[in-house]
């Protein structure tokens, strides 16, 4: 019987090239949802047995290496999210995927990323990365060239920055598996402890976590190494960008809790903390409260829908990263609540964003409007979606918001905090306009006959909405599990509420007050409120009459104010720092071939006389 | 089988070229079929002695004549030379193949016997067990070479085959002088024996001697900066000829080198040159890839990359432990598997649309889509994507430098990697994602086999590398241990 773990891992792959192979309509979708339920299954599976022993572990031995995959409780909920997301993403491919081979690649990086999240060595962990990054970016290549580029080069500088600090780690420790390692540096730092002469010296300490941090930020999309996401999330398969987003940033955002399990208290015997949080930690929140605030803003100035969630999957990884860089127990596990449910609703997102591009063929707000009456399945769905990133109760999104606001203000951390709070204001700015631009106001008629969701991305969006909701309502759910990774109780409550000591919240009253509410505005509705037309021009110009030259509509510039008054900070890019580095290494590297290899056989035997001369200056 | 019979390694191709004009006066439609046989034979012939030294773990040592050395010469067919002579002979016989429809220029009889030579020479250099014939073999394969080069008789293949005669020909007069400082104090040309009697020699002339012979051995391994011949000849010789180049030819010339200056392992020149290979190395990578970069010819952006992956190798036997040498040498493999490939698909391409450059390659992926998936396979294999064969030698190197502690090494490799990364992916893209407006190809199924061959030898060899790997370290054990190297050739009158 082969191990489960290695069917979790390699279903995919298998299905992926089984769909390739075969080609054949029909059968490689099934091929390939099937591929996409196996992991999920044994996922479910693997629920039982971990509740019997701590984990589940399996090794192999190929090519002079040992790779060890161990399954528990904090991988068990990562690898969950892909599962589930990745499940929900493969069903939305159903319609949306062109040829086999999107369904080849986007398989195949299921593997990669289920692998990083198995792997227990840092070996397997680096190559299930590189498979994870390869296929991604050959699903961005059929699509943008360009931005699959920036994305690939950022990837692997980044894999390479991880490779590099695997392998200053391996010359030091001598092993690669994660047990050993964690064990050689929390010796080291007890040795620290003690005063004696420690293995790593405090350089190669900050240099491995820098390393790791540029590896993990990039494929987390951490400012300021974001820039490929917006491009790379929204120059392919929107289907896929579900999972791009929803799952493979999630391997980021592990890779991150990854360094605490390692180096944690190696980098906390050498840094010291910062308040409640540990010092290396607080550089991962404040770049992660940057990031938070950098892809809001963005966010909000995009015209084109696919950017604006790009740009908001930015902003909620900043989140994420705030949580887990203040290092409490309560804010890692506020953190991975809320990778939970950012996957839930990003994932959800684009399932509907790529609903709307199958359906019409635009992608810009100023094409769209009025779709709700069109398509009321995906307009619900959307309506979950936004309720539940916008944080509002009794959604999964406010759970985890919750609990990460009050993890960073009960360690009295006023930037963080800000920081959160800002973001979440900046959510609401960019949802209004998704919200009224799409969905409501006047429809152009070239959109009169859009249908409504085909079934099998109806079916995925239904899944993720679900969850959406329960997870909201039954918030202790997701607690539960949390709470087994510190093995203590640190989110205390039921399955309907949630009871911190100094804050609580019940989903499940919310809801009945919210559908009490519900049912009174209804009321109140049927009995007779007036109905007001009001014009599409009146929006927000709080009185001033529209004038053409500046008629900010909500499916044109809506934000054009913002940008006008960010005018500044918009002209600090990396995006473009990158490319001109890019490009001068270009040029000089082209002038330095003609002027080297410049066709002249004089030139070249000169050179050899040179390497003559320097060899008999050598020693002769 | 007496293992005597080694020697028709040497013999067969040799006396297969003179027969060439025999053969001609059948008709000039039987050459290419007889360089096929030829080549079919001798690749009998490898695979046996292949067979033959992994099975008994002993190397083959050919008598020339029955004399022993060090007064007779001998072949010393080891674990490194049996692999490398089995991967000659089997790409060259797939050149031939090839040739036959990718060679149309005249005279095809001169062809077939400077094919011949030249596998003849590359086999020679990397089987000898003498520093002399070293020199006859490396020749033997640079005047071939150079007038395979300027075989397609246009303006552009003269003047390749010049530059490739002049720097060529300055390259092996100073492997000469450097040969004769050896023979002048050592008084001996056998390889053993100058590696028994490297340490009692004068430092000063040792290491004279060892700068000559690098200096001229590097010309023909493509070091920087005595590789500007390189990217001409790569591009300008007839396809199967560049494959011949970057598959087995210069590796033969790196190998000589390696295998001389490990020689003096134990002299205090030893480090000095390793630093200096080191550099160069660094330097042909770097400048290797770059100038890849903006190449608008797929042929020569090919070339560019050929080097830098030679310099990487370079690095590899520059590092000089025994990991760095298993990697190197398994990176050489790796690098022949895949260049040969890419080669073949390339000048594929270019008889059948006409020119090898980029113009050629958008929307191949409609117009030939298994020329196409084979390039890319070679070229996401030569980025280092993992499960694929070149991953592994590129990240057994690192492990290697980062065990002696050379970050800047793995800084290299990865930089190199980012590099390729670069345009490789571009010409990926612009094969599947590009319009063209040409009509599908029929892919000639010869060469499809071929193809599909190789491919499947890179996926194979990168998912499951064990095999190969344990080859390719004893190869490379062959080569680092001197000791062993000298105890197995029966030295007259030395005891053992």
């Amino acid at each position: 019987m082969i191990n489960e773990l290695m069917i979790i891992i390699f279903a995919p792959l298998l299905a992926g090239v089984l769909a390739w192979l075969l080609d054949i309509k029909g059968i490689r979708e099934a091929i390939g949802v099937i591929g996409a339920a196996i992991p999920l299954a044994y996922l479910i599976q693997a629920y039982q047995t971990l509740s019997t022993q701590p984990s589940i572990q399996y090794s192999i031995a190929l090519a002079g290496f040992k790779f060890e995959f161990l399954l528990y409780q904090i991988n068990w909920i990562f690898a969950m999210i892909a599962g589930v997301v990745g499940f929900a993403a493969v069903l939305g491919m159903v319609s949306t995927a062109k040829d086999s081979y999107e369904w080849l690649f986007a398989l195949i990086s299921l593997t990669g990323v289920l692998g990083v999240f198995l792997a227990d060595d840092l070996a397997g962990f680096f190559i299930f990365w590189e498979v994870m990054t390869f296929a991604s970016f050959m699903m961005v290549l059929k699509y943008n060239r360009k931005a699959s580029l920036k994305y690939f080069l950022l990837s692997v500088f980044g894999a390479y920055a991880m490779l590099i600090a695997i392998g200053i780690i391996y010359a030091k420790v001598g092993a690669l598996d994660f047990a050993t390692i964690q064990q050689v540096l929390y010796q080291d730092a007890m040795r620290g402890a003690f005063g004696t002469d420690t293995l790593f010296s405090r350089n190669e300490m900050i240099l491995v976590f820098g390393l790791f941090l540029i590896a993990f930020g990039v494929k987390a999309g951490m400012f300021p190494l974001h820039v490929w996401a917006p491009d790379a999330y929204s120059e392919t398969n929107q289907s896929y960008t579900a999972m791009f987003s929803g799952v493979l940033s999630k391997a980021g955002v592990y890779g991150m809790l990854v360094i605490y399990i390692l180096l944690g208290t190696r980098l906390m015997y050498e840094f010291g903390k910062f308040g409640a949080a540990p010092k290396f930690g607080y550089i991962i929140a404040l770049l992660g409260g940057l990031t938070i605030i950098v892809g809001g803003l963005l966010a909000a100035l995009q015209e084109d829908i696919r950017k604006l969630f790009a740009y908001s999957s930015i902003s909620q990884i900043g989140y994420i990263l705030v949580g887990i860089g203040v290092g409490t127990a309560l804010s890692i596990e506020a953190a991975i609540y809320h990778a939970v449910s950012h996957a839930l609703f990003k994932g959800l997102f684009f399932l509907i964003v790529a609903t709307i591009i199958y359906r019409t063929g635009k992608t810009e707000f100023k094409d769209m409007g009025g779709l709700a009456e069109k398509m009321p399945i995906t307009f619900a769905m959307a309506f979950v979606a936004i309720l539940s990133l916008a944080g509002i109760p009794p959604l999964v999104g406010f759970a985890s918001k919750w609990l990460l606001f009050e993890a960073v203000i009960h360690e009295n951390m006023p930037i963080l905090g800000g920081m959160i709070f800002f973001g979440s204001a900046i959510g609401f700015v960019y949802l209004i306009r998704f919200t009224y631009a799409v969905w409501f106001g006047q429809r152009p008629t070239d959109l009169d006959d859009t249908k409504d969701a085909p079934l099998p991305l109806a079916i995925a969006m239904g899944i993720l909405a679900l969850l959406n909701v329960v997870f909201g309502i039954a918030p202790g759910l997701v607690a539960k599990e949390l709470n087994k990774i510190f093995g203590k109780e640190v989110i205390g409550g039921t399955i309907y509420e949630l009871n911190l000591g100094f804050g609580r919240y019940n989903g499940l009253l919310i809801t009945i007050w919210l559908v009490v509410g519900l049912v009174i505005a209804a009321i109140i509705y049927f009995l007779g409120a007036k109905v007001r037309k009001v014009p599409v021009t009146d929006t927000y110009q709080a009185g001033n009459p529209v004038t053409m030259e500046y008629n900010l509509t909500i499916r044109r510039n809506f934000f054009l104010p913002l940008k006008e008054t960010l005018a500044f900070w918009l002209r600090i890019s990396f995006d473009r720092l990158y490319q001109d580095i890019g490009k001068w290494i270009e040029d000089l590297a082209e002038t330095m071939r003609h002027y080297i290899y410049n066709g002249s056989v004089q030139a070249y035997a000169w050179y050899l006389a040179i390497v003559l001369l320097i060899l008999a200056l050598w020693g002769v | 089988m007496n293992p005597q019979y080694a020697s028709l390694l040497i013999a067969l191709p040799l006396f297969s070229a003179f027969l060439v004009p025999l053969i001609k006066r059948a008709g000039k439609k039987v050459i290419l079929p007889y360089l096929t046989l030829v080549t079919l034979i001798q690749t009998g012939i490898a695979a046996w002695a292949f067979k033959e030294v992994y099975t008994t773990g002993k190397p083959i040592i050919v008598l020339a004549g029955g004399f022993q050395p060090p007064v007779g010469i001998n072949l010393y067919i080891g674990h490194f030379a049996a692999l490398f002579v089995l991967i000659i002979a089997v790409v060259s016989f797939f050149m031939t193949v090839f040739s036959m429809k990718a060679i149309d220029v005249e005279p095809i009889d001169k062809y077939a016997m400077l094919f011949l030579l030249l596998m003849l020479g590359a086999t020679g250099m990397i089987a000898t067990g003498d520093i002399f014939n070293l020199f006859v073999f490396m020749e033997i394969t640079a005047i071939s070479a150079y007038a395979l080069t300027g075989y397609n008789k246009t303006g552009e293949a003269s003047e390749a085959a010049m530059k490739y005669i002049i720097l060529g020909g300055i390259g092996s007069s100073f492997f000469l002088v450097g040969v004769a400082l050896l023979y002048g104090s050592l008084g001996t040309l056998n390889l053993a024996q100058i590696a028994m009697l490297a340490s009692k020699m004068n430092p000063t002339v040792a290491q004279a001697a060892l700068a000559l012979l690098v200096f001229g051995l590097a010309v023909e391994a493509e070091l920087f900066p005595l590789n500007a011949w390189a990217p001409d000849a790569y591009q300008a010789s007839p396809h199967p000829v560049t494959v011949m180049f970057s598959a087995f030819v210069v590796k033969a010339g790196l190998y000589a080198m390696v295998r001389i200056v490990y020689l003096f392992k134990d002299t205090p020149a030893f480090m000095g040159i390793l630093n200096l290979i080191l550099i160069l190395g660094t330097l042909t990578v770097v400048i290797g890839e770059l100038s890849a970069l903006r190449q608008t010819n797929v042929k020569r952006m090919l070339a560019y990359s050929s080097i830098a992956q030679i310099g990487l190798i370079a690095v590899g036997f520059g590092v000089a432990t025994p990991q760095a040498v298993d990697a190197a040498v398994f990176h050489m493999v790796n690098h022949a598997i895949v260049k040969a490939l890419m080669f073949l698909a390339v000048g594929y391409v270019a008889i059948t649309l006409g020119c090898p450059c980029i113009e050629s390659f958008k929307g191949l992926g409609k117009k030939m889509p298994l020329t196409a998936f084979a390039i890319t396979v070679g070229a996401i294999s030569i980025v280092g994507i993992p499960l694929f064969n070149i991953f592994w030698s590129k990240f057994r190197l690192l492990l290697a430098a980062l065990q002696v502690g050379k970050t800047g090494i793995v800084a290299l490799i990865l930089g190199a990697s980012l590099v390729e990364a670069v345009y490789y992916f571009r010409l990926i893209h612009a094969m599947w994602f590009e319009e063209s407006k040409d009509e599908k190809v029929e892919e000639n199924l010869a060469f499809s086999i071929i193809m599909l061959l190789l491919v499947a030898l890179i996926i194979v060899i990168g998912v499951y590398p064990e095999p190969v790997w344990n080859l390719v370290q004893k190869a490379a054990t062959d080569l680092y241990n001197v000791a062993n190297y000298i105890k197995n050739v029966p030295l007259l009158g030395v005891s053992p």
